[in-house]
């Protein structure tokens, strides 16, 4: 087991395997040797965040860890945008707490849960217009008129058929 | 390893926005929302999409170390709000899954000065696919705002095109273009310019790594191909192993037989079997009215085979021998994880697609006609409505069951509740539960029953045809079926085939 303290200073007893799931973690634990006693601090994930990223790496602690030298794998593995049953469940959350799982899996660097929220997160983009998108996201348009036209003008050709 | 078209899961909870997307302009309304999937729809409900176009299968080519190419000052929005706390990379991680055309990475591109910025990035522009519908002006766009990254490109054509001659050059506005391709798909009518079949030579395509085609290529001269689909649909048979004796990097491979013949075919055995040990996965279709290579097996050797799936049309005759063939032959693949052996079904389609009552695999005698290694991981028997039992693997002179044989399909319109759970329990014959158990077109079913007897299994039951259409699109990928008297094409991720109304 491991101790692991998120940023507003909770303490979570890990077991080893699923705290594993993330490179970093992994990293960390192998310069912390056994010593169970120590703590490794997250900065950067709250707790809330924390307990969901957890309950992934728990449900996934047994699958195989794409290897770091496989880019083709990974390559592979990111470009598809099915999702598992279990994940879309998982992933089912607020935008906010959607967007801070992403956030999480990439400080962590884990990786087939980056890739679950960035999917999950595309598939949202799919098919929307640029004024669907910002609305789905709340995003300003920053654009003047001019440059919006500019834009159009710029890219005509892409209606041209 | 089935998935959808564009690859999005659709299940009967889930609607597929890529399927829309697939064959909108098309389909008409009322076919676009069933292939929506919308749980309310109208039980007779039946498709007749005429056609549609698989785009190339993705690609599995590293593109590191390109940074998106945003300025600092285009910042303009708060950037510890919503998406964007995203750094860059983030943002076009994401945005690189949403493009595959010109027209998608324009919208980006107009959502705000951010999004125009990173979509701007050369890997965004590299996930546009070369295609034939593209303008000269949209090609020449693609390949300069790609920067020189490796290119995909897909070239297609009708029976009445009037752009189609027969002759390679047909596809200049694309083929010009071949140094750049990482992958190539390329479906054309049966009659065509034999200079297709050796198109690499004739167009340089030094970085491909996926070739597609409707034809069988011929061999290839020294190539970095890890992915292919072929189609199987003439003689000489020899052309195949010719073929891939030339592709040795092959690690994906898919055969599509569409050959006719009521009998399987016999390839010659070759006098030094080809060998492929990089091959992992390997599936084969076998096309309506076509036959299993009776033995493609003996001719290849494949150390390190982990994935073989065959799956049978749903207008193919299957029966049981065909089944223990491919366990039988899959026996030697000491390396296989997973085997997978299927026909395709179509709910709602019995009468008017004429299916065969032989249509069918038992599983158990599949498994009692063959030594199915121990150290397979799954193996799944997909059978069709009336006979359809899945059964255990017999091994070791007892029933027993690997630990991940999951997966039981079970269809029949005339069964009660007790008979399905009848058939069940005689099939596991006490060995360990079922952790998928799905009824598909089983009216007299009650689901809750069954959830009741099995509370580990997850139990799914779809008696609507939309239900059942959306759970197989869920599980096998897109299907397009022109109902009536013909078929014209069946469609799904990993394999595609082309039907003509003569086929039938």
């Amino acid at each position: 087991m491991v101790i692991i303290r998120t940023a507003d200073k909770e303490k979570f007893t890990v077991d080893r395997d699923v705290a594993e799931c993330s490179v970093l973690l992994k990293n960390l634990l192998e310069d912390v040797g056994e010593n169970e006693e120590e703590e490794i601090p997250v900065q950067n994930i709250n707790s809330s965040v924390f307990r969901k990223v957890l309950e992934w790496c728990e449900h996934h602690k047994n699958d195989p860890r794409p290897a770091s030298d496989d880019s083709a794998a990974e390559e592979s593995r990111r470009r598809t945008t099915d999702i598992s049953e279990w994940d879309q469940k998982f992933i089912a959350v607020d935008q906010e707490m959607l967007f801070e799982i992403i956030l999480a899996a990439n400080y962590l660097d884990i990786k087939p849960l980056l890739d679950v929220g960035c999917k999950t997160v595309a598939n949202m983009i799919k098919g929307k217009t640029p004024e669907e998108i910002r609305k789905l996201f709340n995003i300003t348009n920053d654009f003047t008129p001019e440059e919006e036209a500019q834009i159009r003008r710029e890219n005509e050709w892409a209606e041209d058929r | 390893m089935t998935r959808c078209v564009l690859e999005l899961p659709v299940t009967a909870e889930y609607s597929s926005d890529s399927n829309y997307i697939q064959v909108k302009g098309i389909a008409d309304e009322k076919q676009l929302a069933l292939l929506s999937y919308q749980p309310s729809s109208d039980a007779n409900y039946r498709i007749a999409v005429l056609k549609i176009h698989t785009p190339p299968r993705l690609l599995s080519v590293p593109r590191v170390g390109v940074k998106p190419c945003r300025n600092n000052d285009t910042m303009a929005q708060n950037p510890s709000q919503g998406i964007h706390k995203f750094p860059d990379e983030l943002l076009l991680k994401i945005m690189e899954q949403t493009v595959s055309t010109c027209d998608d990475a324009v919208r980006l591109m107009l959502v705000c000065s951010r999004f125009k910025s990173i979509a701007a990035s050369p890997t965004i522009w590299a996930n546009c696919i070369l295609s034939m519908d593209l303008s000269q002006a949209q090609i020449s766009a693609i390949v300069r705002r790609s920067r020189g990254l490796p290119l995909r490109a897909s070239i297609i054509f009708d029976d009445d095109d009037e752009h189609w001659t027969g002759h390679p050059s047909d596809a200049e506005k694309v083929l010009r273009h071949s140094e750049l391709f990482e992958g190539l798909y390329i479906f054309i009518p049966s009659h065509f310019d034999e200079q297709w079949r050796s198109l690499p030579e004739i167009y340089p395509m030094p970085q491909l790594l996926y070739l597609g085609t409707s034809f069988m290529p011929r061999p290839i001269a020294a190539n970095k191909i890890t992915q292919c689909d072929i189609v199987l649909d003439r003689e000489p048979y020899s052309a195949m192993f010719e073929f891939l004796a030339s592709v040795p990097l092959l690690n994906t491979l898919v055969i599509q037989v569409v050959f006719i013949g009521r009998q399987p075919l016999h390839l010659e055995s070759l006098r030094q079997p080809v060998s492929l040990n990089k091959l992992k996965q390997m599936k084969i279709f076998i096309g309506p009215n076509c036959q299993l290579l009776a033995n493609l097996f003996d001719n290849l050797v494949l150390d390190n085979l982990t994935d073989l799936a065959v799956v049978f049309s749903s207008f193919s005759i299957v029966r049981t021998s065909q089944g223990a063939a491919v366990a039988r032959a899959a026996s030697r693949y000491r390396s296989l994880a997973r085997l997978l052996v299927t026909g395709h079904e179509l709910p709602g389609s019995h009468t008017s697609l004429r299916f065969s009552e032989d249509t069918t695999i038992d599983s158990f005698e599949c498994a009692l006609l063959t030594n199915i290694s121990n150290n397979l991981e799954e193996l799944r028997f997909v059978v069709r409505p009336r006979h359809s039992v899945i059964r255990w693997s017999y091994q070791q002179g007892s029933y027993s069951s690997p630990d991940n044989v999951a997966v039981s399909i079970f269809c029949g319109k005339d069964l009660s509740t007790d008979g399905f759970l009848e058939i069940i329990n005689s099939a596991r014959r006490g060995t360990s539960e079922p952790k998928r158990i799905s009824a598909i077109l089983c009216p007299g079913v009650d689901g809750n029953r069954i959830r009741e007897e099995y509370p580990n299994a997850l139990v799914s039951v779809f008696s609507q045809p939309a239900d059942a259409f959306a759970y197989i699109v869920g599980e096998h990928g897109l299907f397009c079926v022109l109902f009536g008297d013909s078929l014209t094409i069946i469609c799904d991720t990993d394999e595609l085939v082309r039907l003509t109304r003569d086929s039938i």
